[in-house]
C-alpha cells in the first residue's frame, strides 16, 4: 500500500502537463455542442442561486440567517462550491466509466484521470467566484482580512473530493450499484448541510455534531467563514475537526481500494 | 508496478536487445455470477468466483527489432497478451519485462474519444504520448495524409465509420516512431486500397525504424507478408514458437 500511495503522488508530478490539457479537453466537451458554450456555466448556478433566494427570502421570509452581511451574498458563497461538489458526488465518482479509452485502451494511471477530471469542474468553479466577487461589490459586503482563507478552503476543497474520486470510482466500475447508492446520496447531502441553514444555529449539539462529519457542510461554512461570518475556520474546532477525521479517512480508503481494486479496474469496463 | 504475485518491469530502454519477455504469465479473469457478487468481493475476500485462463504459463522472449505474429481462434488469449505487453491489464502472476516505448491499437476504438474531432484526438494522443503541440502539429499533415479521410478529421470520431476510425488509428500509432509497435487486428477493416498501403508502411517501418512488432490478426496471408516468426496460442497456452511459415502450418492443421 506504500507503493500506491507513492505511485500516485508520482503519477501526479509526472502527468502533470497532460492533466492540464486533459482537464481543457473535458471542459470542452461539457460546453461543445451550445451557441453560448462557456455562459452555460454560469446560468445554471445563477439559475439556482436565484430560485433559492425567491425561495428562502421572498417565499419563507427566512432571509435574515445571514448575520451581518447581504442574504444574496451569503447564499451564493455557500451554493457556488456545492456545484462542484455536486459534480464530484455524481459523476467524479464514476470516472472511469467516463473514459474507459484512458483506463484499457492507452497506458495511463488511472487515479490521474480523478485529478484531472476533478481539475475541470474546479475551474468551472473559479469561474463561479466571479459571480460572487461582483456580489460581493455590488451589495457592498465587507472583505476583510478572514477572506484570505479562501483559496486555501478552495485547494483542500480540490484536494479531498479528488480523494474521494479516487476512493469510489473503481467500486462504481465493478459495481453499478454502488454508483446508484452514491448519487441517492447526494441530495440528502445537499440538503443536510449548511448551505441553505447555518449549522451553528441548530439548537441540538448532536445534530449539529452529525452534520459536522458532511464534507458538504465543512466546506459551505468554511467559505462562509471567510467571505461571510469573518472568523478562522479553526476557531470552531467542532466545525474543523469532524472534516479532519473524514479527510484522513477518505484518504485512507482511497489508497486502499487503489491498491486492492486498481489493477482490476480494466478489466470489468 | 506489481500485483501480488505478478512481475511487470517496464523501461524506455529502446537499445535493449530483448524488447518483450514473458516468463510463466498467466491471467486469470475472475467470472462472478453478478455485480453484486463482484462488489462483496472487494469486501470479502472469500466470495466465491470461477476463473478463466486467458493466459496460462506463457514463456517468450522477443528480441528488438522481430516481427511476430500471434495466432490462435477466438478467444485464445491473444488480445489478453498484447494489452499485458502494453500494460493496461496486470498479469496475475508471472514476470513481464517490455523495454521500449509501446504504441498500441487494441481495438478498433484505436482508444479515441468518440466526443473530440479526429483532429483534437490526435492533439490529445500526441501530448499523452509525451509531444509538445508543436511537435505535434508538425506531424499532422504527415497522419492526415495517409488516414486520407478528407473532411472528417475535423468531425466528431462517433461519425467515422470504423475503417475510418482504423486508418486515423494506424496512422497515428506508426507515425509515432515507437520502439514497439502493436497491432490486434486492426487492419482487418480497412479497404483493400488502405490495406496495401499499411502494409507499405508496416515494412518501411519494420525495416527502416527497427521497430518491434506484435501482431496479431486471422489472416495469414497478412502476417506471412512482413511477420518472420509466429506465436500460436491455443485456451491460453503456447503452442508453437517459430518461423512464420511453419507456424501457419501447424496452425491450419491444429484448426482441421
Ligand atoms: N475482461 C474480461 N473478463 C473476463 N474474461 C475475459 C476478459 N477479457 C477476456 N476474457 C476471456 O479471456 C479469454 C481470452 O480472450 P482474448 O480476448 O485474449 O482472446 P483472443 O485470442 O484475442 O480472441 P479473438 O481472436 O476473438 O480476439 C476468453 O475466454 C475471454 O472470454
Ligand atoms: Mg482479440
Amino acid at each position: 500500500m506504500g507503493r500506491t500511495l507513492r505511485d500516485i503522488f508520482r503519477d501526479n508530478w509526472v502527468w502533470r502537463t497532460q492533466i492540464w490539457q486533459l482537464a481543457k479537453t473535458e471542459l470542452q466537451k461539457q460546453v461543445r455542442g451550445a451557441a453560448l458554450g462557456w455562459v452555460w456555466l454560469l446560468i445554471t448556478p445563477a439559475v439556482y442561486v436565484f430560485v433559492f433566494w425567491f425561495a428562502i427570502s421572498v417565499g419563507l421570509r427566512k432571509g435574515d440567517i445571514s448575520g451581518g452581511v447581504p442574504f444574496i451574498v451569503w447564499l451564493t458563497v455557500g451554493l457556488m462550491p456545492w456545484f462542484f461538489m455536486q459534480n464530484m458526488l455524481t459523476s467524479g465518482s464514476n470516472v472511469y466509466t467516463r473514459y474507459t479509452y484512458l483506463v484499457n485502451r492507452l497506458r495511463f494511471p488511472i487515479p490521474v484521470i480523478s485529478s484531472f477530471f476533478a481539475a475541470a469542474n474546479f475551474l468551472i468553479f473559479l469561474l463561479t467566484q466571479i459571480i460572487v466577487l461582483i456580489l460581493i461589490v455590488l451589495m457592498k459586503s465587507p472583505i476583510t482580512i478572514y477572506a484570505l482563507q479562501a483559496p486555501i478552503i478552495a485547494i483542500v476543497m480540490y484536494l479531498f473530493w479528488t480523494t474521494w474520486s479516487m476512493a469510489t470510482s473503481p467500486l462504481s466500475a465493478i459495481s453499478r450499484d454502488f454508483h446508484n447508492l452514491i448519487k441517492a446520496m447526494s441530495m440528502p447531502l445537499f440538503w443536510l448541510s449548511g448551505i441553505i441553514f447555518n449549522v451553528t444555529d441548530i439548537a441540538i449539539p448532536w445534530v449539529q455534531w452529525v452534520l459536522a462529519f458532511n464534507p458538504v457542510t465543512f466546506f459551505a461554512t468554511s467559505f462562509r467563514a471567510a467571505l461571510c461570518d469573518q472568523y478562522w475556520v479553526w476557531d470552531k474546532p467542532q466545525m474543523l475537526w469532524p472534516f479532519v477525521a473524514v479527510f484522513t479517512l477518505m484518504f485512507i480508503l482511497a489508497i486502499r481500494v487503489q491498491y486492492r481494486l486498481g489493477p482490476e479496474v480494466a478489466d470489468v469496463l | 508496478m506489481s500485483s501480488r504475485g505478478a512481475t511487470v518491469i517496464q523501461t524506455n530502454d529502446g537499445d535493449n536487445p530483448i524488447a518483450v519477455r514473458f516468463s510463466d504469465v498467466t491471467k486469470t479473469y475472475r467470472l462472478y455470477k453478478n455485480d453484486r457478487v463482484r462488489l462483496l468481493s472487494a469486501i470479502w475476500p472469500k466470495t466465491k468466483y470461477e476463473k478463466v485462463h486467458a493466459n496460462s504459463g506463457l514463456s517468450f522472449t522477443i528480441n528488438r527489432g522481430e516481427s511476430v505474429a500471434f495466432l490462435g481462434s477466438n478467444g485464445a488469449g491473444k488480445s489478453t497478451a498484447l494489452k499485458i505487453t502494453t500494460g493496461v491489464t496486470y498479469p496475475t502472476s508471472g514476470t513481464v519485462e517490455v523495454n521500449g516505448r509501446i504504441s498500441a491499437l487494441l481495438d478498433l476504438s484505436a482508444g479515441f474519444d468518440p466526443q473530440l474531432t479526429g483532429r483534437e484526438n490526435l492533439m490529445l494522443r500526441g501530448l499523452l504520448w509525451g509531444l509538445n503541440t508543436q511537435e505535434i502539429i508538425d506531424l499532422l499533415p504527415e497522419i492526415t495524409d495517409f488516414a486520407n479521410i478528407g473532411q472528417y478529421i475535423d468531425q466528431p470520431m462517433r461519425t467515422y465509420s470504423s475503417g475510418m476510425r482504423a486508418r486515423l488509428g494506424f496512422a497515428f500509432a506508426s507515425a509515432l516512431r515507437p520502439e514497439i509497435l502493436i497491432l490486434d487486428e486492426v487492419l482487418a477493416v480497412g479497404d483493400r486500397r488502405f490495406s496495401e498501403k499499411s502494409l507499405a508502411r508496416m515494412k518501411e517501418i519494420i525495416e527502416g525504424d527497427n521497430v518491434t512488432l506484435l501482431f496479431v490478426t486471422h489472416s495469414m496471408h497478412a502476417a506471412e507478408q512482413f511477420c518472420k516468426r509466429a506465436i500460436v496460442i491455443d485456451h491460453g497456452k503456447l503452442l508453437f514458437d517459430g518461423p512464420i511459415a511453419e507456424g501457419i502450418e501447424f496452425y491450419t492443421n491444429s484448426t482441421n
